[in-house]
């Protein structure tokens, strides 16, 4: 008797905590609102939907997680039955995989693209009286040993399209550009944070070369603190022949309440109105031809005029095997 | 009658557990789990070693954390000096440091020849879960009778006999369940190993994150969660069979004594040890590169606008306020109603289950286990808080069952003879003395779910974003501003913890 009175609370507490939790996922279809998914770091500014929704009716519900690597994890779970209505933010590293696993409806679409390369610290490399690099042969020189700092491939996303630059410029003979690289005393760490933040010789670090985005010298700018003098140049330059591109697509997740609506908000994603906004956000180029490039970039950001890239599909079928490699090589 | 109490007042728990972590990882096995990968994944490169890795720096992190730890815990416990609620709200203080500020902090103080290597880490573990030991086994020291220790000094005991045949016995409980804690933080460690240690060293945990998201490969992450899982209950279990002695001396708690000199030097040193890396913190969150600036204060409070930097953090503080406040509001009442009554040790072992599970298993789990109606609660506000609870529960239950071993018996027993019901009895006599319990309990939870990352930023969140998912927002941008900004909201962080931890223990320890 007393057994099965305390049995019987006990499933009553099971059952309140589920309504509880049911109750408070308050995500109800009736209303003209779509959820578009997307990684954290995905901070457009204020009010960037608000053109949209003016347009439409439709409101949009930012919901956010992990980076691109988890994102594309969890949207492959859950294929057929997703979390939101579009995604945004797959790069050309996952992109064959979320479309493996059928998690968009039809083809996502490109958003927007940016380049990863060898960044230098410009007034560090005048210290040491030595030219900024230019080329991936360049790093192998011995006046750039023990100067670089490149993240971990295996757990970072530059730190991947730095290997798959080498990649494709040096083919099925990469393995022995690494072996060389690995010589010239290379510092490999766990994240660009980590890499730029405690390694770059221009926060504390004693590296002045490191993996990191074409538009990493823009945002030096802007966000200098004190200002820059006006008209002075970037504190950081970019080695423009070690350029992996990256491309971000976004697209209607199959399975999406609405895919009618769904398709107006990945034309808004595209149109000028949106696109206008990245660059000085996001910090990455916009895809819609017809935007201006805000003047920071235009100053600040090289032109990466030849990038190196790899099919998406290539990446899927080798990434396992090439990060095996990679390892035996740069990390044990 | 108390059969019946005991199992209501765990169940709680039980669902917590469930909920959060063991229906889950039920679900995701059955589903994902191909056959061939419960032995193949092994033969893949690395498993075997960030298992062994996880196993021998997890039991040496440990060991070692207990013999630093003791020091401070018993210098904390017994004397009363100024700044001591200080000194305690610092060492609990690291359990909320953001990875990203760890390394800037950590890698600031530490001589550079330890950058990268096994000694970073092991250190950043002892300063990380020092606190474990000071809040588990000093409640029990602080409530020795100072005369017992006396009249062992008369009877000639040097102090090293005091320690070994009085205090160690009195503390065994407390140090077992403050080890097997530690073991179970350090085993699933993840930030700290991938920024101090290096790319070259992996435990099972960050193993398990290549697999899933850089390799997609579900089934094998799945069978390495919960073998993971799996290694640490059974750790747990073996561990947990040798129990503690009873003890049933209470203390007067006021024995305030003048600190000694050897005492003084504890005090001095694990001040110094805490308070370096946060002041490599606090500086580098008001100096850029060249000039001292307030720049990051300013846009952590919100007075500042910086065109390109759209990351609310006064919102991301007010989120992560309320969802420990929820975490706590659930973790205190349903571990300590756990432990009141049940004292099995498989319910002990059922509570380690969420921490021990590693944070992508279990939101991949969560993901594909509530995804239906009704239960479609993948969004769910509360389901953070919950995640949180479940994280903290073990912390809270070990901090009661250490204290509640030193209840003396025949108080219980006087009340029981008096009439006094089970509840009326725990309500009366055990809950008083189980305040400082309580209390760690309470800084425990509130500290655990105001710093944690891992699954906070695995799960999809449709309302603000939580402090250490806005910091490491702002670590992931280049430039002053960002960097100062990530700095002085890690600071912040670091305060709204230890001013929380101060307050709880000046009501507990009154």
């Amino acid at each position: 008797m007393k057994y099965s009175l305390a049995h019987k609370t006990s499933r009553l507490v099971i059952a309140l905590t589920f309504v509880g939790l049911t109750a408070c996922g308050s995500d109800s279809p009736k209303t003209q609102e779509l959820t578009l998914l997307a990684y954290e770091s995905f901070t457009p500014p204020a009010g960037a939907f608000d053109a949209f929704t003016a347009q439409t009716g439709i409101k949009v519900t930012i919901a956010l997680s992990g980076d691109a690597g988890e994102m594309v994890a969890k949207a492959s779970l859950t294929a057929g039955n997703p979390e939101g209505d579009v995604m945004w933010g797959v790069d050309n590293t996952f992109n064959s995989r979320a479309t493996d696993s059928e998690v968009f409806d039809g083809e996502p679409v490109a958003v927007d693209y940016g380049d990863v390369c060898v960044n230098y610290d410009i007034a560090a490399l005048a210290e040491r009286g030595i030219d900024a690099p230019e080329t991936l042969d360049d790093l192998l020189s011995s006046q750039y040993a023990s100067m670089l700092v490149i993240e971990n491939a295996a757990t970072s996303s530059p730190g991947l399209a730095f290997l798959l630059a080498t990649i494709a410029a040096f083919g099925d003979d990469w393995p022995n550009y690494w072996e060389k690289l690995i010589d010239n005393d290379v510092l490999i760490v766990d994240s660009w944070s980590d890499a730029y933040y405690t390694s770059f010789t221009r926060y504390g670090g004693d590296r002045p070369l490191v993996v990191s985005y074409a538009t990493s010298p823009p945002a030096e700018v802007i966000f200098a603190d004190p200002p820059m003098a006006q008209d002075a140049p970037a504190p950081t330059g970019v080695a423009t022949e070690t350029c992996f591109r990256q491309t971000e697509y976004a697209g209607i997740l199959r399975g999406a309440n609405d895919p009618a609506e769904s398709q107006l908000l990945i034309d808004y994603l595209i149109s000028k109105d949106f696109q206008t906004l990245l660059p000085e956000s996001l910090f990455v180029y916009p895809i819609n031809a017809d935007v201006e490039l805000p003047e920071s970039f235009i100053k600040y950001a090289p032109q990466i005029s030849q990038p190196f890239t790899l099919p998406s599909k290539d990446i899927a079928t080798n990434r396992e095997v090439w990060l095996e490699q990679w390892s035996d090589i740069a990390l044990r | 009658m108390s059969k019946f109490w005991t199992r209501l007042a765990s169940a709680p728990a039980l669902v917590v557990v469930a909920v959060s972590t063991a229906i889950p990882l039920v679900a995701i096995s059955v589903q994902h789990i191909a056959s061939v990968d419960i032995f193949a994944v092994w033969q893949r490169p690395g498993v075997a070693e960030a298992l062994f890795f996880s196993l021998w720096q997890g039991v040496l992190s440990t060991v070692l954390t207990l013999a630093f730890g003791l020091f401070p815990t018993w210098v904390l416990a017994r004397y009363q000096f100024t700044g001591r609620s200080i000194l305690v709200a610092l060492v609990t203080v690291p359990f909320v440091l953001p990875t990203i500020a760890v390394g800037a902090a950590f890698l600031a103080v530490l001589p550079t020849s330890l950058h990268r290597t096994i000694w970073a880490i092991l250190l950043a573990h002892i300063f990380f879960n020092i606190s474990v030991v000071v809040r588990t086994v000093g409640p029990l020291w602080r409530s020795v009778d100072q005369g017992l220790i006396e009249s062992a000094q008369t009877l000639g005991a040097s102090p090293a006999q005091v320690y070994r045949h009085l205090l160690l016995p009195i503390a065994r409980p407390a140090i077992i369940s403050a080890g097997s804690l530690i073991f179970v933080m350090c085993f699933t460690s993840y930030g700290i190993i991938r920024i101090l240690g290096g790319p070259g060293l992996a435990t099972l945990d960050i193993e398990i994150y290549r697999r899933a998201v850089q390799l997609g490969d579900i089934s094998g992450a799945t069978v390495l969660g919960i073998t993971q899982t799996l290694c640490i209950a059974g750790a747990f279990a073996w561990w947990s069979r040798s129990q503690g002695a009873q003890f049933s001396k209470i203390g007067d708690r006021n024995s305030a004594r003048a600190l000694s000199r050897s005492s003084r030097i504890i005090v001095f040193l694990t001040a110094t040890a805490f308070t370096a890396p946060l002041g490599a913190l606090i500086f580098s969150s008001l100096h850029t590169r060249d000039a001292w600036s307030l720049t990051g204060w300013k846009v952590v409070f919100g007075l500042q606008d910086i065109r390109g930097l759209d990351i609310d953090l006064p919102s991301s503080l007010a989120t992560s306020l309320l969802y420990a406040l929820a975490a706590t509001a659930i973790a205190v009442p349903v571990g300590m109603a756990a432990t009141a009554f049940a004292r099995r040790h498989w319910i002990h072992t059922a509570v380690l289950l969420p921490l021990s599970t590693s944070p992508v298993v279990l939101g991949l789990a969560i993901l594909i286990t509530y995804d239906r109606a009704p239960f479609d609660f993948r969004s769910s506000r509360l389901l953070i808080p919950l995640v949180h609870a479940a994280i903290a529960l073990p912390f809270v239950m070990r901090a009661t069952i250490a204290m509640g071993n030193v209840i003396p018996p025949d108080l219980r027993h006087a009340a029981e003879t008096l009439g006094a019901s089970p509840w009326r009895r725990w309500l009366n006599i055990d809950l008083p003395l189980l305040r400082p319990a309580v209390a760690t309990g309470v800084a425990f939870s509130l500290a655990m779910s105001l710093g944690e990352f891992g699954a906070t930023s695995f799960l999809t969140r449709r309302h603000s974003s939580t402090l250490p998912i806005s910091i490491a927002n702002l670590f992931s941008r280049a430039g002053d501003i960002p960097r100062s900004t990530g700095m002085a909201a890690a600071t912040l962080l670091i305060f709204v913890t230890g001013l929380l931890v101060i307050s709880i223990d000046r009501r507990s320890y009154s």
